[in-house]
């Protein structure tokens, strides 16, 4: 399988329609596969952290609160695809939709403002604090990158995107839209890349460390790396 | 037959055969004459030179805008300041509330209309934007502000316009002054000629032309402007011709894109839409009467009534203007005088040639895909990623750097200097100074300076330490003196820039006090070539003979390529190539291409992040304390300066918050100055980074990054209810201990 967004939209899927459609509806793979990915982005919740006070335990303990853990898509890649037939007129009020309804944004529930653990000093308070406006601001562009993509528009999607990251540099969720648009592009290296990035980012965001790693499978498996997409799906894991 | 031919006699038949060579003559001219009227109008009209873009305004809520920056902006595109905000143009700034009517514009990514926001500000931020029907907005976005352009060589220069871009008035204006049967005649006005012709004999000589506005186009879109008797012979045949073939509307709207208004430099100011932006700094469709009326009298003259040379002159001729269209009447006597009593109000804004050292990087970067004749003809479109605000800062920096070194040291007329800003985030170029004069336009010493970096190598060395897992921030490093055996037998000995040596110092000590010879031999036990590799990949993208005097930073490079080694490291390791052009379009908008924000991992992230915060110690506790006389205490400055040998270059380069820049100062012959990294390039990066929005970096430590209190002088972590340094280690961790203290 040489088409890198196939093989992606086979394996990062949460939701078995969209693989029905992928079957049912090949000719409009493009469509399907947006959908995936953007399930994929959407489908990230981030949990409220949990903040352990950790200011009087004996041992010396990192700074750092551990990341929350973060119900992610587990499905095993060789997970067999079920075929069912779908009637006619669902398919087709799928495809009009294909940009499944975001469930509230990954960094909405982030720990914006969580408490600190009381050792911390300002040097070493890692800042997470997104203007709570500008999300709004990165909702509405990722969603006309996703409209200009649907339109067959990439130039215009990536610029969108971009304009996403100026508002919003630290938000994975911008790079992972860019490394999937990258992929989808087949440009693998590219994707790859921006995917890494995205990887600094994740500390807080582990579902985004999984979706990253797992498209960096996808890349490595587009470029014929069969070692390097084990690695990279061996890397995925950890964040599961 | 012989009484036939009799019948003629020879002066007849020469006169006949005369008269028809002549006929054919006429029709072969009329047809080769036609063929050029037709040819010229219906194909490329002109070439219109590359229009140069800054990057637009985008407000949205949260963004950092200071009512400075605000006005500033607003200012430089040409917006009014009105009681009541009809039109676009127009703005209202008013105890934190602005209404904004933007003007429509073709971006590169679709078109988008003027609009009329109302933008609520609160402590220098967006706090809510709003429609014009009260909708709530997420994103306003002002039209950029044109910085330059790209020229042929006959540096002609035109902003086309349309009838429908005129003001109201224009029109009427343009005719009552320059031609008032203009929709009743054929092209000609016999009346016209033949005075003319009256007053050329009376002369003696041409002096001058019954033209009328068709005639004015065909004289100078077609024919040279040398005013001889073949070019008036020409022209009447021609403006029938052009006449006869077009409406009185196309022909006009020729006209009004045709016309010379006057001379910047090397630029010639063609056309009423590029003349209302020279003159006025706002687009045709925005300008009152009077402001009409004093571009249609330039028409005569534009030198002579130049109004930016000579306002008086230029007034009465306006004035003029206003009579005669009040004699018309069309317009009232009291319009008459209260336009008369306006001031001609022309921009106090520069257009063009403001930002040389910034356009010559655009030019670099087009001129590596484009060939220079569709760069200087096809009106392409450019959007680069000039911040003029940020820009501003930095020629103001510069120049205030400048001033107080010559208090301090007296007149340094060698010394030379400049700066790059850049977005941390996507490595755009936001501003640029390419000599100690901001706006002067001869060397770029950001470009083209190639000098040796001195200490600002430090934080390479640091970079290849960390990342080779065999070191953080607190382990011991050997400051004693030192001998290098050199090839040709001699000693190398480095010494610290104090003279003394510090035994044994961690390893963030000798970053933060910038000793030289602890970094030696942390340098030479990880390698001279692999610090000179990483150097590479960071952005310096070019390969050194590996020698100990390398770690001393015994290398040159621009103050660009600095830069670009140092965005790399504030963004965790990956290398993203400084980018100046964002798009390209054709000048019908349609996008030729988009230059994408990409990456490549230069650096360990994990590694890169600790540096960071090592670099932010120098600020803090270093060599860079310095900058804290000009930027806020709560503000982070991260970075290193850079001496070299008899202090010949003065460096400073770093980031703070979201933006990374390079500093750099010296003689122009390289020859020593009076400054240190700190009292020399350390002092316009401050002041420039005191004056810019400063957001918070918000980005949270990578996987695998932990912070810890230590105990610097044991070397250990503590307690977290200890007190002492925080530091981020990675996988590789100094030992616990379970005191505080030693």
């Amino acid at each position: 399988m040489k088409d890198p967004y196939a093989y992606f939209a086979l394996f990062s899927t949460p939701s078995v329609l969209a693989l029905r459609l992928a079957l049912v509806f090949r000719h409009r793979l493009y469509l399907v596969v947006l959908s995936t990915i953007m399930t994929a982005c959407a489908s990230a919740p981030g949990g409220p952290l949990v903040v352990e006070d950790q200011s009087h335990s004996k041992h010396p303990q990192p700074v750092k609160s551990e990341p929350a853990k973060v119900m992610v898509d587990k499905s095993p890649p060789s997970e067999p695809a079920v075929v069912v037939e779908l009637a006619p007129n669902t398919v087709a009020q799928d495809v009009t939709h294909p940009l499944p309804v975001e469930q509230e944004p990954a960094y909405l529930t982030e720990p914006a403002q969580a408490p600190l653990p009381k050792s911390k000093t300002p040097v070493a308070t890692p800042a997470r604090t997104l203007p709570v406006a500008s999300q709004k601001v990165v909702e509405q562009l990722l969603t006309e990158a996703d409209a200009a993509k649907a339109k067959g528009h990439p130039d215009i999607a990536i610029m969108k995107l971009q304009q996403a990251q100026r508002i919003s540099p630290t938000e994975a969720k911008v790079y992972a839209r860019l490394a999937a648009l990258y992929l989808a592009q087949g440009q693998a290296d590219r994707a790859e890349q921006m995917a890494r990035k995205g990887l600094t980012l994740v500390a807080y965001q582990p579902a985004y460390g999984y979706y990253f790693w797992r498209l960096i499978a996808a890349t490595r498996r587009y470029q014929g790396d069969a070692q390097g997409e084990a690695k990279a799906l061996e890397e995925a894991r950890q964040f599961q | 037959m012989a009484k036939q031919a009799g019948k003629f006699s020879w002066p007849w038949r020469f006169t006949w055969q005369l008269l028809i060579v002549l006929a054919v003559c006429t029709l072969a001219m009329l047809v080769y004459l036609d063929a050029q009227v037709r040819d010229r109008f219906e194909g490329h009209r002109w070439s219109l030179p590359a229009k140069v873009y800054a990057r637009p305004l985008e407000l949205y809520i949260g963004k950092q805008l200071a009512q400075g920056q605000l006005n500033y902006e607003l200012q430089q595109l040409g917006y009014r300041a009105v009681k009541k905000v009809r039109q676009a143009g127009q703005y209202r700034l008013q105890n934190n509330q602005l209404q904004v009517y933007s003007r429509g514009f073709h971006f590169a990514d679709g078109s988008q209309k003027g609009e009329l926001y109302h933008i609520q500000l609160q402590a220098n931020r967006v706090l809510s934007i709003a429609g014009e029907q009260g909708q709530t907005l997420h994103l306003a976005r002002l039209e950029p502000q044109l910085i330059g352009g790209i020229y042929p060589s006959h540096n002609e220069d035109r902003e086309l316009v349309q009838l429908a871009d005129l003001p109201n008035g224009f029109i009427e204006t343009l005719l009552a002054v320059e031609d008032r049967g203009y929709y009743q005649h054929l092209g000609v006005l016999p009346t016209g000629i033949a005075r003319a012709m009256y007053a050329n004999v009376k002369a003696g000589r041409v002096v001058q032309g019954g033209s009328t506005l068709t005639q004015q186009l065909v004289k100078n879109f077609y024919l040279s402007d040398q005013q001889t008797l073949w070019r008036k012979l020409q022209e009447a045949p021609m403006a029938l011709l052009l006449n006869n073939h077009y409406s009185k509307d196309e022909i006009l709207e020729v006209y009004l894109n045709e016309v010379f208004l006057g001379q910047q430099g090397k630029r010639a100011i063609h056309g009423f839409g590029l003349g209302s932006w020279y003159y006025f700094g706002q687009p045709l469709k925005e300008l009152q009467l009077h402001q009409t009326a004093l571009l249609v009298g330039l028409i005569k003259g534009p030198s002579y009534y130049n109004p930016k040379r000579f306002p008086q002159r230029a007034k009465q001729r306006r004035d003029l203007v206003l009579k005669v269209l009040a004699e018309q009447g069309l317009i009232s006597q009291a319009q008459r005088q209260i336009y008369q009593d306006k001031p001609l109000q022309l921009s106090q804004v520069a257009q063009y040639s403001r930002y040389p050292a910034y356009m010559d990087l655009v030019r670099q970067q087009l001129q590596k895909a484009y060939k220079s004749n569709d760069l200087n003809s096809q009106g392409l479109r450019v959007f680069t990623t000039i911040d003029p605000w940020a820009q501003q800062q930095a020629d103001l920096a510069m120049q205030d750097s400048m001033a107080n070194l010559t208090q301090r040291f007296g007149e340094l007329p060698k010394l030379q200097a400049a700066l790059v800003l850049s977005q941390r985030d996507n490595s755009e170029v936001l501003a640029v100074v390419g000599d100690k004069d901001a706006g002067y336009a001869g060397h770029n010493w950001a470009l083209d300076a190639s000098r040796q970096v001195g200490s600002l190598l430090k934080p390479v060395i640091h970079l290849t330490a960390l990342s080779s897992g065999r070191f953080h921030l607190l382990s011991p490093l050997d400051d004693s003196p030192l001998s290098v055996p050199q090839a040709d037998g001699s000693q190398w000995q480095p010494g610290n820039y104090d003279g003394k040596s510090h035994g044994v110092v961690p390893m963030y000590e000798a970053l933060v006090k910038s000793y030289n010879i602890a970094n030696v031999r942390l340098g030479m036990s990880l390698g001279v070539e692999k610090v000179l590799d990483q150097l590479s990949k960071l952005g310096a993208n070019q390969q050194w003979q590996a020698y100990p005097s390398r770690l001393l930073g015994a290398l040159e490079m621009s103050p660009l390529k600095v830069n670009q080694v140092y965005q790399s490291i504030a963004s965790n390791g990956f290398y993203s190539p400084l980018s100046i052009v964002r798009d390209v379009t054709q000048a019908n908008g349609e996008l030729l291409v988009h230059y994408p924000y990409q990456v490549r991992q230069a650096a360990d992230p994990e590694a890169s992040y600790i540096l960071q915060q090592e670099m932010a110690l120098v600020g803090r506790h270093g060599t860079g304390r310095g900058a804290y006389r000009y930027v806020p205490e709560h503000q982070e400055v991260a970075g290193k300066t850079g001496t070299t040998n008899n202090q010949r270059d003065s460096w400073f380069s770093g980031f703070s918050g979201r933006h990374v820049a390079t500093v750099w100062m010296g003689n122009d012959d390289a020859s020593p100055t009076p400054l240190t990294g700190a009292s020399g390039a350390l002092q316009v990066w401050a002041r420039l980074l005191a004056n810019l929005p400063y957001q918070k970096d918000q980005q949270s430590p990578p996987v695998g990054v932990e912070y810890f209190r230590t105990n610097p002088l044991s070397g250990a972590i503590v307690d977290a209810n200890c007190s002492g340094l925080v530091l981020p280690f990675g996988d590789l961790r100094p030992p616990a201990q379970s005191r505080c203290d030693n």
